[in-house]
């Protein structure tokens, strides 16, 4: 039931874009915002969802807040589940014109 | 007429750079109380968590006016979460997902369950030994904690129906998250001692 797949509509698959092109160091969710342009009311239920989809893990960057200066950062990176699944889907929206032949 | 608009001009620029000056000067009061409504429509243990990231991605945004309309727009996003289709599908797997807290919700659950049993054999509609046919050893310990236990079950189990926006009866919403909670923790829950006097609501 976790494994759910989460509905796959433009800004989820441009959120899914970013963790396939991302760093290994993973994203947080201000990282996403800024790449995406995605406002806050959209972006973080997508990740709620794809978290709870097993798409995505998060978990909280080991800084010393003190020392650092700054909260820490919930950062997420793409599980082996989501990046299948990703590519997956972004393979299934290539323009099927290039496949097709027309018989002679 | 010219003298009316000048005055006119100053008055607002004056009156617009008050209100500037005091939507900059209250906009972190603002921003965290929008976070906080915004947060309060997740599920109660998700609830820290989400208000902790977003004060930290909140501070990655320049400008007071961008900050605003980020918290205000975390409030249309979760509200639209919560009274979505997908809405009580996705509570069941945030709270099925949560390790930490399986335990505990199975605990809480087993007396709501337990409580629906005991309102049916006090409506006559079921025995007591159909009703309970695997708590009777527990029921003493049900009893003891019950007490203690019944008002803040009650209130989460109401604040699991208002996330459910009625689709699924109190009786539905225990059994599936009972069920799914002890099938993915099957082996925590045989390992589990209660101890009634050190219980905690998740």
């Amino acid at each position: 039931m976790g494994n759910d797949s989460p509905r796959l509509s433009g800004p989820t698959l441009q959120v899914l874009g970013q963790f396939l092109d991302a760093p290994l160091t993973g994203l947080s969710g201000a990282d996403i915002a800024k790449q995406t342009r995605l406002a806050s009311g959209t972006l973080y239920p997508i990740l709620m969802r794809l978290e709870s989809a097993k798409w995505l893990k998060s978990k909280w960057e080991k800084i010393d807040p003190s020392e650092a200066g700054r909260p820490r950062k919930r950062i997420y990176e793409m599980t082996p589940l989501g990046a299948s699944q990703s590519r997956a889907a972004f393979a299934s929206l290539i323009p099927a014109s290039g496949r097709l032949q027309w018989q002679s | 007429m010219a003298i009316l608009t000048v005055v006119g001009a100053l008055a607002l620029s004056v009156f617009g750079k008050l209100v500037a000056d005091e939507v900059k000067a209250w906009r972190p009061q603002i921003c965290d109380a929008m976070i906080k409504c915004a947060a309060s429509q997740l599920l109660p243990f998700q609830r820290k968590r989400y208000i902790e990231q977003w004060r930290c991605d909140l501070e990655e945004i320049p400008g007071d006016l961008f900050k605003l309309y980020f918290a205000v727009d975390l409030i249309r996003g979760t509200w639209l979460a919560r009274v979505s289709p997908s809405a009580s599908q996705a509570m069941l797997s945030a709270i099925e997902n949560s390790e930490e807290v399986a335990v505990q919700w199975f605990v809480f659950l087993e007396v709501a369950c337990w409580r629906e049993r005991v309102r049916l054999i006090i409506e006559d509609r079921c025995c007591p030994d159909v009703a309970c046919p695997t708590s009777v050893a527990y029921r003493k310990w049900y009893e003891k904690i019950l007490v203690s236990f019944v008002e803040s079950a009650e209130n989460l189990f109401n604040e699991q129906k208002k996330l459910s926006c009625g689709r699924l009866s109190d009786r539905m919403i225990a059994g599936r998250m009972l069920q799914r909670v002890i099938e993915n923790n099957t082996e925590k829950i045989s390992n589990y001692k209660p101890d009634a006097n050190n219980l905690k609501i998740p």
